[in-house]
C-alpha cells in the first residue's frame, strides 16, 4: 500500500478530477442507466418497469419501423461514405500538384465542413434545394428545365439530397487527405517517372497503397460519423416524406422522447452500438489485406 | 522540500478553487432553499392578507410558434406584474411538438414551469403520471373565481372529478375561405345552413377554372376526425385501445375524395405543403388558394391569416353535416405538481383568466373568453376578427357536438403512422383501401402496447 501514500497519487488525482468527474456523472452513468433502461419499460414519467428481452426481441421480429430505419441509414452509410472519401481523395490531390493558389482553394475547400455542422448550413441547404430554391431556378436559367419538385421533401430525391449535404462536407477528410499525400517521399513517385510509370499507374501503385493508413482512418471515421447521422434529418426532412429518410437516431428520438418509449430507445441504442463496433471490428479485419504501413518494410 | 511544498501549495490551491466552485454552487441553492423556506413560512400569514410583499419569481410555459404568439403573451405577463409588483414572472416557450418534449423533459427532471400550458390531448396523460396539481382548493377560496361561469367551458379541465386545467378560452377548427377570391370566381360562399361536399368539389373546381388557382390544401388528420363524427364514428374507441371506427370504408372513401381532388389539380401540391414550416408559409394566408382547411383554429390563427393576407377572410363549418364539428378549449393552465409557489401560479392564472384588461390586451387571440363577466366587459371593444370568430363559434355550438375524449398517450404514433400513410397515398404508392388496412393495423398495434 506504498503507493497511497505518495503525493503523487494525490497531486494527479486533484489535477484531473474536473475530468474524472465528467466522466462518471455525465457519460459512465448514463450509459450503464441507460443499458438498465433498455430491458425496462419506460416512459419517462413513471419508473422503470422490468420486462428483459422485450424491447430487444420486439425490434428484430414486429417492427417494421425499425427494419426501415435501419436500412436508410445502411444504404445513407454505404453511399454517402465512399462519395465523401473520394471526393476528399480527388480534391486533396488536385490540391497537393501546387497550384497557383491553392492554399486559398484549401481554406475555401474547408469551408463548408466548418460550418457544416451548424443548423443555419443545413437550413441553407434546404432553402438551395427547396420548390423555389436556388438548384431549381439554376436548371431552368441555365437547361430551361422547369422543375417544380422540392429536392428535399419528394420521396425519390430526399435522401438523395442529405447524401449530397455530407459529401458536399469534405473538408476535414479532404485535410487528412492532403497532410498523408504531403508524408509520400518524392524519391518513390520519381523512381517510378524515371522508370516511365505513367500518371494513372503511379497513383494507383504508389500513391493508393502509401495513402492506405490515412484512407483507413477516415473510413473508419466516417462510419461512425455516418451512422449517428441525425441533424441533418431532423431539421431538413424530420425523418419524412413517409419514413424515406428516417434515420436510426431520429427513430431512436421519436421513438424516445415524441413516443415515450425510453426504454426501447435505450435498447436501440446499444444495438447501433453493437452494430457499429461490429462493423468497425470488420473494417480493422479486413484491414491487414489492404492497408499498408510503410514502417514494416524498414523494420 | 521546496518543491514538494510548491506542489502542495499547487494542489491545495486546484482544491481551493474546486472547493469555492461548489461552495458557489452550494451558496446559490441555499438562496433558493431560503426563499422557499420564507414563503413556506410565510404562508399562513399570505391567508389572511392574500397578498405579501415577499418577491416571488415564478416561471410560466408556453406554446408558440409564431411572434404574435409571444408578444400577445408578454403583453398580459407586463399587465399581471404590474398588478401584482411582488411576483415576477419568467416565460418560457416552444413551438410545435418541440413544446411537449420539452414539458416531458422537465417533467422527468422535475423541472416543470410553475404555470404550465397544456393542451387537452395531453391533460389526462399528464394527470395520471402526477405531473400536475387539482386546483379545487383555489377555486373554493376563489383565488381562481370560476363563478358564474358555464360549467361546460369548466368541466374539460376535470380528471376524476377533480379540476387540473382551467381552460384559456374556446377555439374551434375552421374552413378559411377568401370572399374576394369566391365572389371573382362567381361562387357563392358556403352556406352556414349546410355545405355538401359535392358543393366543395365543384367551389374548388370554379375557383380553378376561373382563377387558376388552387382551391385548398390536402386534408389531414383533424379534418379526418371531424369527417368520422360527422358519421357516428370517432377515432379511438371508448377503452383506448383501438380504433372508433368499424368500417374501414370511412377511410377509403375519405382519402379518395382527396385523391380525385389531387388528381384534378384542385390541392396544393403534396411538395408545397411539405414545406411549410410556419402558419404564415401556407398557401392560405399567401394568397395561392381560395379555401383554407389546413387545419386552422378559429383563435390565434384568424388572426395570423387575416393580418398576413391584409383582408377580411370567412369563416365556414367542414364540408358535410355540421354535428362533425366541436368546441375546444385552446389552451388549459395548470400547476406543477413540483410548484414551489402554486398559490402565486394559482393569481396568475386568475388573472390570464378573468382580468378585463388581461382579457382586452388578448383579444380572444388563445380562445375566446367564455367568462359572462369578462365577455360584458370586453365585447364593446372587439375587433371585427374577433366578433366574426364570435358568431362562427355560435354557430358550431348550434350545430356540433361535444369533443371526443382526448387522445391516449398512444396517440402520436397512432398520428405518425396516420402521417405517413396519407403521405404514401398522396404520392400514390399506396391505395386508400390499403392505406385503410395498414393504418387499422398500426394504430390498433400502439394503442394495445
Amino acid at each position: 500500500m506504498r503507493w497511497l501514500r505518495n503525493p503523487d497519487l494525490y497531486a494527479g488525482y486533484a489535477f484531473i478530477l474536473p475530468w474524472l468527474i465528467g466522466l462518471f456523472v455525465f457519460s459512465l452513468f448514463p450509459i450503464f442507466f441507460s443499458l438498465y433502461l433498455s430491458f425496462t419499460d419506460y416512459d419517462i414519467l413513471s419508473s422503470p418497469e422490468w420486462i428483459g428481452l422485450g424491447n430487444y426481441k420486439e425490434m428484430f421480429t414486429d417492427d417494421p419501423r425499425f427494419v426501415k430505419s435501419a436500412k436508410v441509414t445502411l444504404l445513407y452509410v454505404f453511399v454517402s461514405v465512399p462519395l465523401r472519401l473520394s471526393f476528399a481523395l480527388g480534391i486533396a490531390v488536385l490540391l497537393n500538384m501546387k497550384l497557383k493558389g491553392s492554399s486559398i482553394l484549401r481554406s475555401f475547400y474547408y469551408l463548408p465542413t466548418l460550418m457544416g455542422g451548424s443548423v443555419a448550413v443545413i437550413v441553407m441547404w434546404g432553402q438551395l434545394f427547396g420548390m423555389n430554391g436556388a438548384f431549381n431556378s439554376l436548371l431552368k436559367s441555365l437547361f430551361g428545365i422547369q422543375v417544380s419538385i422540392s429536392w428535399i421533401t419528394d420521396p425519390s430525391t430526399a435522401l438523395g439530397s442529405l447524401i449530397a449535404l455530407s459529401v458536399w462536407q469534405f473538408g476535414s477528410a479532404m485535410l487528412i487527405f492532403l497532410a498523408g499525400l504531403k508524408q509520400i517521399p518524392a524519391s518513390l513517385i520519381e523512381a517510378a517517372k524515371v522508370d516511365g510509370a505513367p500518371a494513372w499507374q503511379r497513383f494507383i501503385r504508389i500513391t493508393l497503397p502509401l495513402l492506405s493508413p490515412v484512407i483507413f482512418f477516415n473510413l473508419v471515421m466516417g462510419i461512425i460519423g455516418g451512422f449517428k447521422v441525425f441533424s441533418e434529418g431532423m431539421i431538413l426532412t424530420g425523418g419524412g416524406p413517409h419514413d424515406q429518410t428516417l434515420f436510426y437516431v431520429i427513430y431512436l428520438y421519436e421513438t424516445s422522447f415524441r413516443f415515450l418509449h425510453m426504454g426501447y430507445g435505450s435498447a436501440m441504442a446499444w444495438v447501433l452500438l453493437l452494430a457499429v463496433c461490429l462493423l468497425t471490428a470488420l473494417v480493422f479485419r479486413s484491414s491487414s489485406l489492404w492497408v499498408h504501413y510503410e514502417s514494416k518494410g524498414n523494420g | 522540500m521546496g518543491r514538494i511544498k510548491l506542489r502542495n501549495t499547487a494542489v491545495l490551491l486546484l482544491l481551493a478553487i474546486g472547493l469555492t466552485a461548489c461552495g458557489g454552487g452550494n451558496a446559490g441553492n441555499a438562496g433558493n432553499n431560503t426563499q422557499a423556506n420564507q414563503t413556506e413560512t410565510n404562508a399562513p400569514a399570505e391567508n389572511k392578507e392574500s397578498e405579501s410583499a415577499e418577491p416571488v419569481t415564478i416561471r410560466v410555459s408556453y406554446w408558440a410558434g409564431t411572434q404574435l404568439t409571444i408578444d400577445a403573451h408578454d403583453n398580459v405577463v407586463k399587465l399581471f406584474e404590474q398588478a401584482h409588483p411582488n411576483i415576477k414572472v419568467q416565460s418560457e416557450y416552444a413551438p410545435g411538438a418541440e413544446y411537449t418534449d420539452k414539458i416531458l423533459v422537465q417533467a422527468a427532471s422535475k423541472d416543470l414551469a410553475d404555470v404550465v400550458r397544456v393542451d387537452y390531448s395531453q391533460i389526462q396523460n399528464y394527470v395520471s403520471k402526477g405531473l400536475l396539481q387539482p386546483l379545487d382548493s383555489f377555486v373554493a377560496d376563489k383565488t381562481i373565481d370560476l363563478e358564474g361561469i358555464n360549467p361546460l367551458h369548466i368541466d374539460v379541465g376535470k380528471v376524476d372529478d377533480k379540476l387540473y386545467g382551467v381552460n384559456i378560452g374556446n377555439n374551434a377548427l375552421v374552413l378559411f375561405y377568401d370572399p374576394e377570391k369566391l365572389k371573382e370566381a362567381g361562387v357563392t360562399p358556403p352556406s352556414a345552413d349546410g355545405y355538401s361536399w359535392e358543393q366543395y368539389e365543384q367551389d374548388l373546381q370554379a375557383v380553378k377554372d376561373k382563377l387558376g388557382i388552387y382551391g385548398d390544401t390536402h386534408f389531414g388528420q383533424s379534418q379526418f376526425e371531424i369527417w368520422l363524427r360527422q358519421h357516428d364514428a370517432k377515432l379511438y374507441n371508448d377503452a383506448q385501445n383501438g380504433l372508433g371506427y368499424d368500417d374501414d370504408q370511412l377511410f377509403t372513401a375519405f382519402f379518395e375524395t382527396q385523391l380525385r381532388l389531387q388528381k384534378k389539380g384542385l390541392l396544393t401540391p403534396v411538395a408545397v405543403e411539405s414545406e411549410i414550416k410556419a402558419l404564415e408559409d401556407g398557401p392560405f394566408p399567401k394568397g395561392n388558394s381560395a379555401f383554407g382547411g389546413w387545419g386552422y383554429w378559429s383563435g390565434s390563427h384568424s388572426a395570423v391569416v387575416e393580418k398576413q393576407l391584409n383582408k377580411v377572410v370567412g369563416f365556414s363549418l367542414f364540408p358535410g353535416s355540421g354535428k362533425g364539428a366541436y368546441i375546444k378549449p385552446s389552451f388549459f393552465h395548470g400547476i406543477a405538481s413540483n410548484s414551489k409557489h402554486p398559490k402565486e401560479a394559482a393569481q396568475f392564472i386568475e388573472f390570464y383568466t378573468n382580468n378585463i384588461e388581461a382579457a382586452k390586451s388578448l383579444d380572444g387571440y388563445f380562445g375566446f373568453p367564455y367568462n359572462p363577466k369578462v365577455l360584458a366587459g370586453v365585447e364593446a371593444e372587439f375587433t371585427d376578427t374577433q366578433k366574426r370568430v364570435r358568431d362562427y363559434l355560435e354557430l358550431v355550438e348550434a350545430q356540433g357536438n361535444p369533443i371526443d375524449p382526448a387522445a391516449p398517450s398512444a396517440g402520436s404514433e397512432v398520428s405518425t403512422s396516420f402521417k405517413n400513410i396519407a403521405s404514401e397515398i398522396f404520392y400514390e404508392k399506396l391505395t386508400p383501401s390499403d392505406g385503410a388496412k395498414r393504418f387499422r393495423e398500426e394504430a390498433n398495434k400502439a394503442l394495445n402496447k
